[in-house]
């Protein structure tokens, strides 16, 4: 079982639409996906239609008094299921820092569920906190989505830089940085995407188009796959997946 | 992921009923509801069967409509695509071209893909939405006619993962409103019963196999009369395959091979049916007609299978590959022309002549001189060999542990062979379902058997014959990389043989074969 984590510290990047189309893509593939919706904010949860909830709260999940099989529900799609959002995961820090181990509760989760499924998406909130923290440990990979700003490259550096200074807490994560939300028409985006690959080689070579297309998700409550196949938003995500599972 | 109660509908099985009390009754919304030709495919040797997956075709009685492939395992689906081509696809390269199919061409390698059962069929897709629009259970309304049974209706409800109340709520709903019994059996376990039960001349559930046609024996045919008919069919498809093979066509050589086997393995047990001499004549001369055959088999095998093998390399580690692939293409061309030039030979032209006027001559197969007595019923001595091969076929099996040296297995497989194909040629004779009692945990044995030793003969030539590539052009990490995933294919069939020979090796097998000795005719 692989475990990928969309992960930025920036919000409204594009990391709940990633780990939802990734997914979506993979399960289509006749692999056996899980996504766990760790963002009180339950983005993912409204885009497949599942009640944000779990039984008990994240606190029997970190605890260990819910097993994390028990709190899975199947989505509409073939080969996909999800953990649900569930707003006390507002204080998953502070169970977290409560707990002994803290930065092994989320792996120790999955490791209940290793034979069921291939590929787990962690959907992450915004934050650098015990939760992100107890991610890396978690990850196989962290799915960077980073808009082609300024900023976003700061925040791209901040994190390399974090992982790099932690190498015991982050163990042998790979991080795969791509772009996300493309304009392809302005000229300083693609400039600065041509600075930040000369900086950043690493960077994927696929990359996620600004597009209405995928802004419909919340219209649609549905992966980009499942109403705009064959779109341009679509095929990107493809490409994506494609080129994440032979980074793994 | 999906946990799935069967059941059966009973008196009618009206669709448009059950569907109108589903809707109406029960507040579900249709999904999907398709009409189409589905055709079950499998391998020959039922690996598909064996990993407990299913392969379907779908051709929709609507022309607008393109066919599909499905490939499910315990309700999951595992690969969904249009099919390029109208009709069902007959090896690994007729598969469409996504992910979830190069799994399935990584398993069937260079297997041909053989139609099993065929249904008729109209199904429907039902949800059961909350109040979001999200489902929370399926069910799946189909109605099917296979051969000529009568049409069943089936309605499976699908419990999805974390709704277990709705799906049990649900169910004792449905089955107060629609008259229904439990069924364990799926669609296709249906189906293949219901082939057997209707056709006398099937060979085997899963419909002709390698171009066998289906060979019928009367119950009270004389042991001369059954050999002397199940060999001119097998040469009839011997013969039929001869011209595409010299022509270069990989699946006529191959069904031509399983021919040569079978006649083989059939002239084996005529032993007290036709004379000695003429039985190890011909039977030197069939094998001779295996050898010439074989090296081009095992190139064709290898060219068939190398797209599958490099698919999980990187790009450039398959390009490097090109050298390589080009020595195989060469080879196989050569072993190709030695093929034909010994297939146009005089002694092939002499077999065919003499092995020919051997099966017109009555008297050979009359024969009651000299220990042969071919006017014996046949139904006696087709259960007496292949009691034997069963006793033979589960003594070696019992002998091999995880220590065996390889060669023990390679001569099981051939045991195996040959019990499977006395099955299969003489099935007519007996019951079908015992028949299929027997042969399915045989095709399975067979399976990892054949993946063992083709994995060592596969490895053992591509590693020969890297070395014919020059040393300037060869990318030794990306051949290595190809001779593991083979390695790896062998190691996990050999794990794999304790449990396969331990589903043949069972009593309800043992009861099946007494009963083929007390079948009626199989006494005198």
């Amino acid at each position: 079982m692989k475990v990928l984590a969309t992960y930025n510290i920036k919000g409204g990047v594009g990391k709940t639409a990633t780990a939802v189309n990734l997914a979506h893509v993979a399960a289509t593939q006749g692999e056996r996906v899980l996504v766990w919706d760790l963002d009180p904010q339950g983005a993912a949860t409204f885009y497949f239609r599942i009640k944000p909830k779990v039984k008990g709260g994240g606190k029997a999940l970190v605890k260990g008094s819910l097993e994390l099989g028990d709190a899975i529900k199947a989505t509409d799609y073939d080969n996909l299921d999800l953990v649900p959002a569930d707003f006390s995961y507002r204080h998953l820090d502070l169970w977290l820092d409560d707990a002994k181990k803290p930065l092994a509760r989320i792996r120790r989760a999955l490791s209940q569920i290793a034979d069921d499924y291939d590929y787990v998406f962690l959907d992450c909130a915004p934050s650098i906190s015990l939760t992100s923290e107890s991610v890396f440990r978690a990850a196989d990979a962290l799915l960077v989505p980073t808009i082609p700003t300024t900023l976003s490259q700061r925040t791209y550096e901040q994190l390399d830089r974090f992982i790099d200074d932690n190498p015991d807490m982050v163990r042998e994560v790979k991080v795969l940085g791509f772009f996300s939300m493309v304009d392809r028409h302005r000229r300083l985006q693609r400039r600065f995407i041509s600075d930040m690959r000369a900086a950043h080689p690493e960077m994927l070579e696929a990359s996620i188009p600004l597009s209405s297309d995928i802004e419909r998700m919340g219209l649609d409550r549905q992966p980009i796959g499942a109403y705009g196949k064959g779109g341009r938003a679509a095929r990107a995500y493809e490409a994506l997946w494609a080129e994440v599972r032979s980074k793994l | 992921m999906a946990d799935i109660r069967r059941f059966v509908v009973s008196g009618v099985g009206d669709v448009d009923a059950i569907l109108a009390t589903l809707v109406d009754g029960v507040g579900m919304r249709v999904v999907t509801d398709d009409e189409f030709e589905r055709t079950w495919l499998d391998t020959e040797d039922r690996r598909l069967d064996v990993d407990g997956t299913v392969l379907e075709h779908r051709r929709p009685t609507s022309s607008d409509r393109a066919a599909s492939l499905r490939w499910v395992a315990d309700g999951r689906l595992l690969a969904s695509d249009d099919c390029v081509t109208v009709a069902p696809p007959v090896s690994s390269t007729d598969l469409p071209n996504q992910p979830g199919f190069a799994r399935l061409a990584e398993r069937l390698g260079s297997a041909s893909l053989v139609a099993g059962p065929v249904s008729m069929t109209r199904a429907v897709v039902l949800a059961l939405l909350d109040d979001d629009d999200k489902t929370t259970v399926r069910i799946v309304v189909d109605r099917s006619s296979v051969a000529e049974a009568p049409p069943t209706t089936t309605l499976e409800i699908v419990e999805l993962r974390g709704f277990a109340d709705e799906a049990s709520t649900l169910t004792s709903t449905v089955c107060r409103l629609v008259p229904l019994e439990p069924s364990g059996d799926t669609v296709l376990e249906r189906a293949r019963r219901a082939v057997a039960t209707t056709s006398t001349t099937s060979t085997s559930a899963v419909g002709s196999t390698s171009g066998i046609g289906a060979i019928h024996l009367d119950a009270g045919v004389r042991a001369g009369a059954a050999w002397r008919i199940v060999l001119r069919s097998l040469t009839d498809t011997l013969v039929a395959q001869l011209d595409p093979a010299i022509a270069g066509d990989p699946h006529a050589l191959h069904r031509m091979r399983v021919a040569v086997r079978r006649i083989r393995t059939v002239l084996t047990d005529a032993d007290g049916v036709l004379d000695d001499r003429s039985r190890r004549m011909f039977r030197k001369d069939f094998q001779w007609i295996g050898d010439i055959t074989t090296p081009t088999r095992d190139a064709d095998v290898h060219l068939e299978r190398i797209p599958v093998l490099i698919a999980g390399l990187a790009g450039e580690r398959r390009a490097s590959l090109r050298p390589f692939i080009d020595v195989l293409e060469i080879e196989r061309t050569r072993r190709h022309i030695a093929m034909v030039a010994a297939l146009r030979s005089e002694r092939m032209a002499g077999i065919r002549s003499e092995w020919s006027a051997f099966l017109d001559d009555d008297a050979a197969w009359n024969d009651r001189r000299g220990g042969v007595d071919s006017t014996r019923r046949a139904t006696r001595v087709v259960a007496g060999h292949i009691a034997a091969a069963h006793r033979r076929l589960e003594r070696d099996g019992r002998r091999i542990t995880k220590k065996s040296k390889p060669e023990l297995l390679h001569d099981l497989r051939k045991r195996a062979k040959h019990l499977r194909y006395l099955l299969e040629c003489f099935a007519s004779l007996f019951d079908a379902a015992d028949i299929e009692t027997i042969v399915q945990p045989l095709r399975q044995l067979q399976n990892v058997l054949g993946d063992f030793q083709d994995s060592e003969v596969e490895a053992a030539e591509l590693r020969d014959l890297s070395r014919s590539v020059p040393a300037a052009d060869l990318d030794e990490g990306a051949v290595e990389d190809i001779l593991s995933t083979i390695e790896r294919r062998g190691a996990d069939a050999r794990k794999r043989f304790a449990d396969a020979f331990g589903e043949f090796d069972r009593r309800p097998i043992r009861r099946a074969v007494d009963r083929l000795a007390t079948t009626k005719g199989s006494t005198r």
